[in-house]
């Protein structure tokens, strides 16, 4: 028979045994988890540039849109030709009653084509009859400037098939504060309750994007059309959150 | 890099821009000839295109478009579709008709006015053609 001092000596120790197993059998499940997170990263990232590769060795526009390094990247064969900060980025997939919906759409790592702008650039060209003879030795009408000639509206969106809708906000001081602010939020309010009714957007992820008013205006503007689009990031992530510049 | 939005011409050395100029792009107006109803549409087109060749004191060699438009019979005798100075002092060719030159009409740059060429002010030609050499790529959008 052990004596009590041992007794307690051997149930301490069986009871840290037993208590400690779960510690040693859970070490192991951490790392393999770490290591598949790695794993995980590395494989999307390797398919982000796999795709982007193959946008560069095409012959399109295409914007590469990164909401954690908080840019977009208007680029063609592999060349940067305009960046745009994003100031938020707002991702919006299908929901039926409030619950996601089954339609499985891998956000990122796709490559979205044919983008359409709405509402599109006023397509306003001149026709000339060559028999209307310029006076000789003038000089020509000045045309007005793309101020005038192609006014951007306050929010536009670019549409890809199947089933992305971006849309692009302007932020300004000015639109941000006051009752401008709330009227701007309620007008977004609008256009979600608008989307969720139309058969063909509440179908399709939103990705709100906002830029300043320059970047947006240049945006619409100088967009090529139909530019391809493909987002950098993690499917899974539900809520890519954009970093702090 | 072109552009055409905003009519600005950058060039640039990796992400060292070199040189910021204001340029005129096309008008996107359209031409029809009455008679034989051809149709040319002033768009300066989008892509990637690289400077092929490189010239001093470039002569014009006017297309049958520029006598439509101007209301002129088109001429037989090529030597009468030779026009001297409009181009500027340089002209960079892009390929396809398009080029990259000067113009008489300087307080229209920063406007969309040409028949599809850039057109630059005469500094910033000349600053263009001494550093961009032959080869050089060029972006248009």
């Amino acid at each position: 028979m052990l004596a009590p001092s041992t007794f307690r000596g051997v149930l301490l120790t069986v009871v840290m045994i037993i208590g400690g197993t779960p510690t040693l059998r859970d070490q192991p499940d951490q790392q393999t988890k770490v290591r598949d997170d790695e794993t995980r990263s590395l494989l999307q990232e390797n398919e982000s540039l796999e795709k982007q590769y193959e946008l560069a060795s095409g012959n399109s526009f295409y914007l590469v849109v990164d909401p954690y390094g908080a840019e977009m990247t208007l680029a063609h064969r592999g060349v940067a030709l305009r960046r745009y900060s994003l100031l938020d980025v707002q991702l919006g997939t299908p929901q039926v009653a409030f619950i996601e919906s089954n339609i499985q759409r891998q956000w990122a790592g796709t490559i979205w084509s044919g983008g359409l702008l709405d509402p599109q650039r006023p397509s306003d060209r001149v026709v000339r009859n060559g028999s209307e003879a310029r006076s000789a030795g003038g000089p020509p009408p000045l045309p007005p400037p793309s101020e005038t000639a192609e006014p951007v509206p306050t929010t536009f969106v670019v549409r890809y098939e199947p089933g992305l809708v971006v849309e692009i906000q302007r932020s300004s001081p000015d639109s941000d504060a006051g009752w401008r602010g709330l009227l701007t939020k309620w007008g977004t309010h609008g256009r979600e309750a608008l989307a969720a009714l139309s058969p063909s957007d509440r179908k399709s992820i939103h990705l709100r994007i906002v830029l300043t008013s320059d970047d947006a205006d240049a945006l619409y503007r100088s967009l090529p059309p139909e530019t391809k689009l493909v987002i950098v990031g993690d499917s899974r992530d539900k809520r890519p959150r954009v970093s702090s510049p | 890099m072109i552009d055409q939005s905003q009519n600005r011409l950058y060039l640039k050395q990796g992400d060292r821009v070199l040189l910021t100029a204001m340029c005129s792009s096309g008008s996107g107006m359209v031409l029809v000839e009455e008679k034989t109803k051809r149709r040319w549409v002033f768009d300066t087109p989008r892509g990637r295109f690289t400077v092929s060749s490189k010239l001093r004191n470039p002569v014009w060699r006017k297309p049958d478009w520029a006598f439509v438009e101007d209301g002129l019979p088109i001429p037989q005798d090529p030597a009468e579709r030779f026009e001297y100075g409009s181009l500027g002092e340089y002209a960079l060719y892009l390929g396809q008709g398009y080029m990259i030159h000067g113009t008489l009409y300087e307080r229209l740059l920063g406007r969309s006015v040409t028949h599809g060429c850039i057109r630059l002010g005469r500094d910033d030609l000349r600053t263009l053609y001494r550093l961009a050499p032959v080869g050089t790529p060029v972006f248009i959008y």
